[in-house]
């Protein structure tokens, strides 16, 4: 008997890094294709068959790409928005979810409601009033219409997060600390913020994803090519010219780098702080 | 009605919060009900209210009722393949393997990778002419000539459901890990003693105890998938012959192409109005069984 489980617990184990084996493979051959296309001469790209190892490794797609088009504006503006949104959602976020958290106000109830209707408002049904309105303000083709428009995305899951965070901090030490002298906000952001501190983090890696990511309110209220942001000018490169691959997949590299730096950063964060808030996208 | 001191420091400093939404989210969407319900003509002040006139104009559509049945089959495939799969691949991360962080953060890197990047790795990967991909299945012996994946409208929506898939699947991933590390050790062990083997621990353990969460990840995923406009759209621009054009993609086809942003507006409120139905039947039928898990 004891030979037969022996037997099938090296099956069941082989099995399972087989599986595991298959699901890099899904996963990382797509990376592995991007990186090795971005780096072969231009020409050997299109031999048949393809080298699934490169020939000769190049940057001619890389200086190609930086001499020919406006890549360095286009990450940069990326970069504008995405801090400044991850700026607005992580304040907006730790005040607004301390205030739920440990205070008491008329209407609190109808806000947490609210604030639980705004998660559920998907992008497509909120571009067309907020283009309109945008142009109201005079905000199309500034940067303040995409940082101000994109917290509203992760915003409403962050206060929930912050809220849950400041829940779990004992209200005794703020209470101390207000005893001693200090006052209601040195207690907030000195005692209170620093143990959030994984909550904040969470809160900030989701703004940033996003509007890293976000290409829908970016390809309608920007319509200057000097102000697109990478999604944007990436799209508009891959259809303006003939599809030059190489190229494209260049500035794809490119653009993951910050994406993977930050989710190097993170991961020990993501699994246990994104729960149910890592389901929208 | 004079307010107390904490009540005016909980108001401040959520003040950021109500003023960001209140005026970039709960005001456009309200604004967009009432611009379904006017005519709305570019370029023009004001707007004359026509009732129920677009709703009407939208439901006699043939396209509106095709992107309909695309947008279900898109959501249907795409949320089915995470769900499983993310379920699958949650399991194993869960387990003691060698390597296990390496291994957790390449399966779950399509999170973070950019909408763009993913469409571009796949056009590229299944393009007809020198795409790897025709050229691994031919190798393999399954293909003889070359597929044309993304230009043949019968197989576009393969395409896009696979890729859908591969980039959201970490997404489900995610929350099932959250959730299996919430599950107690005990229940596991008692099942032992009872002589349960894997299968068995996981029909009789693992699934009763994910019930609640399986049914929030895929609500969730559905709502978002079915809203989902990027993906597709820097996929495919919803072609070939419209064969993967969605709601979301009528709208902003409608809206930012052919500038009608009455009807555009409409088609956006019905996409939202008709995932709406499907979550409150959905909610409907399963509240039950979310009561008994609490």
């Amino acid at each position: 008997m004891r030979g037969i489980s022996t037997v099938r617990g090296i099956l069941t184990g082989m099995g399972i890094y087989g599986i595991t084996g298959l699901l890099i493979l899904l996963v990382a051959f797509p990376l592995y294709w991007m990186v090795t296309s971005s780096l072969k001469e231009p020409t050997d790209l299109f031999d048949w068959p393809p080298h699934i190892l490169p020939v000769a490794i190049t940057f001619d797609s890389y200086l190609k790409l930086v001499a020919t088009t406006p890549f360095m504006r286009y990450f940069a503006n990326s970069l504008v928005v995405s801090v400044a949104t991850v700026a607005m959602v992580v304040t907006a976020s730790t005040f607004g979810g301390y205030a739920l958290s440990r205070t008491r106000f008329p209407g609190k109830e109808i806000f947490s409601h609210l604030i639980l209707v705004t998660y559920m408002f998907p992008p497509i049904l909120l571009v067309i009033p907020l283009f309109s309105l945008l142009i109201g303000l005079g905000l199309v083709d500034n940067y303040l219409g995409l940082i101000l428009t994109y917290p509203t995305i992760t915003l409403p899951f962050s206060l929930w997060l912050m809220r849950a965070f400041f829940n779990t901090v004992p209200v005794e030490i703020e209470d101390a600390a207000v005893v001693d002298g200090a006052t209601r906000f040195q207690a907030f952001y000195k005692v209170a913020l620093p143990q959030a501190r994984a909550g904040i983090i969470t809160a900030g890696i989701l703004a940033f994803v996003w509007s890293w990511n976000e290409f829908l309110y970016a390809a309608v209220f920007m319509s200057s090519g000097d102000l697109y942001t990478m999604p944007v000018g990436l799209a508009n490169m891959s259809g303006r010219f003939a599809i030059d691959w190489g190229v494209l997949m260049a500035a794809a590299t490119i653009f993951t780098i910050p994406a993977l730096l930050l989710f190097i950063f993170v991961l020990k964060y993501m699994v246990r702080g994104f729960g149910a808030g890592a389901l929208k996208g | 009605m004079k307010l107390s001191s904490e009540a005016k420091f909980g108001l401040l400093l959520l003040s950021p919060s109500i003023l960001t939404l209140g005026i970039f989210s709960i005001y456009p969407a309200i604004w967009v009900l009432w611009l379904s319900l006017n005519e709305r003509v570019l370029f023009q002040p004001g707007m004359d209210f026509v009732g129920l006139q677009n709703y009407q104009k939208l439901l006699s559509s043939p396209t509106f009722y095709s992107s309909l049945i695309n947008t279900s089959i898109w959501t249907i495939g795409t949320v089915t393949l995470q769900v499983l799969f993310g379920l699958g691949t949650a399991l194993l991360l869960n387990k003691e393997l060698r390597l296990r962080s390496l291994i957790r953060a390449v399966a779950l890197f399509p999170y973070v990778l950019p909408i763009i990047v993913t469409t571009f790795i796949w056009s590229w990967m299944f393009s007809d002419v020198v795409g790897i991909i025709n050229y691994l299945l031919e190798v393999l012996g399954l293909t003889e000539g070359p597929i044309v994946w993304l230009g043949d409208p019968g197989m576009a929506m393969f395409v896009a459901i696979f890729v859908g898939f591969w980039k959201f699947f970490p997404f489900a991933t995610i929350a099932f890990l959250a959730a299996l590390v919430t599950i107690p050790v005990q229940l596991y062990e008692a099942a032992k003693i009872d002589g349960a083997g894997t299968v068995k621990q996981f029909i009789h353990v693992t699934l009763p105890q994910l019930q609640s969460i399986i049914l929030l990840i895929v609500i969730f995923r559905t709502i978002w998938m079915y809203t989902n406009f990027d993906l597709v759209w820097l996929l495919t621009r919803g072609g070939p012959a419209m064969a993967t054009h969605t709601l979301p993609i009528y709208a902003y086809r409608l809206s930012f192409i052919i500038q009608d942003y009455s009807l555009g507006g409409t088609a956006s409120v019905l996409t939202f109005l008709t995932i709406g139905l499907f979550v409150l039947v959905y909610f409907m039928k399963f509240r039950p069984a979310r009561g008994d898990t609490n």
